[in-house]
């Protein structure tokens, strides 16, 4: 049996593979936690290396916080159509990886729009490395939680 | 080591704050070899380091502020000398996290360099995250610091900074695969799609 692989495929994969190698660690990120979020969106910046995705969460007393969540690179978005999914003032419940000092931000895993509809940012594999078990909601909005 | 981190709070709190709507781009620094996302433009100066053995060498520091948060990269050019790179590093981070309590420090990675990242609350209120790396005969310091009274907020922003950093040759280009710093996605989209 005769297997071929056309250049244009070989481009592809290469070009894949080379988005799929990130440009820093995410040290700071607690992989080995999740927390939920549940606020509104403020802000989706889709840009390289790296897109950002601001969302405003309310503690139990009212006080508002911004949070910021590192998602992956602006093609891989964009191939998952968040710029028309994700609109400033959405609702959304999000999934992500807390910074280990407590910090209002994390990495994302995976955001919950007001229509039921979940998504994740491309980065496929590895991805979603939390202990099983181990999501810890933060939205009963008992809020930022003297951070 | 001495460097003056006096000079750059008091830098950091004199630089009107900005109060404009977040807009991060990058700025890339080819004679420095680095390139970073802020939210508003940094302002530009020159100091000096000094080592514990003596060595002092020229800085370049990048200033920017807005809102609560104050944001700087320090660049030192060790061209001429014979230090060792994991020597300066582990000074660095000795001379900077006595300024305050270390929340937290790690080996991180940026564009296949080692180098190291923490979490400092200071005595006076504020927090600050800190990366440090050495490559191509220079120090990198980025401080992402928030201030008190409330230094929680905007402390989301200085991870933003800190995952911002990369290093560039001299002539711009990227010292990895990928195409950082682009604004949109597929080429032919490269506007800006901030919503």
């Amino acid at each position: 049996m005769s297997f071929r692989v056309s250049r244009f495929t070989v481009l592809i994969g290469v070009c894949l593979a080379g988005q799929a190698v990130a440009h820093h660690s995410f040290a700071m990120f607690d992989r080995s936690r999740s927390e939920t979020l549940n606020g509104k969106v403020k802000e989706l910046d889709i840009i390289n290396p790296h897109s950002w995705l601001k969302v405003i969460v309310k503690d139990a007393q009212g006080k508002e916080s911004t949070w910021s969540l590192e998602l992956g690179g602006a093609s891989q978005l964009s191939r998952l159509g968040w710029d028309k999914l994700i609109h400033p003032g959405d609702s959304v419940t999000v999934t992500m990886h807390p910074l280990r000092d407590g910090s209002y931000g994390g990495q994302f895993v995976s955001v919950t729009l007001p229509d039921g509809k979940t998504l994740n940012d491309g980065r496929g594999p590895g991805q979603n490395t939390a202990t099983p078990g181990a999501t810890a909601p933060r939205s009963q909005n008992t809020g930022p939680q003297g951070r | 080591m001495r460097i003056n981190y006096l000079f750059l709070l008091v830098t950091g709190i004199a630089i009107a704050p900005v109060h404009a709507e977040s807009s991060w781009q990058e700025y890339s620094y080819p004679d420095s070899g680095v390139a970073f996302q802020l939210p508003v433009a940094p302002k530009v100066s020159n100091d000096k380091l000094i080592l514990q053995s003596g060595i002092s060498v020229p800085t370049t520091v990048y200033s920017a502020r807005q809102d609560n948060v104050a944001y700087s990269v320090i660049v030192a050019n060790f061209a001429g000398t014979s230090v060792e790179p994991r020597a300066v590093i582990n000074e660095t981070e000795k001379t900077i996290s006595a300024t305050g309590t270390v929340a937290f420090s790690v080996d991180a990675r940026v564009d296949g360099e080692i180098g190291r990242q923490l979490s400092i609350n200071a005595a006076d209120g504020s927090r600050a995250k800190v990366a440090i790396f050495f490559t191509g005969d220079r120090l990198y310091e980025l401080i992402g610091r928030t201030l008190p009274p409330d230094a929680a907020a905007g402390s989301g922003e200085t991870i933003r900074f800190q995952e911002s950093l990369r290093f560039i040759s001299q002539s711009g280009a990227e010292l990895r695969k990928g195409r950082p710093g682009v604004r949109g996605g597929p080429p032919g989209n490269a506007g800006p799609r901030r919503r």
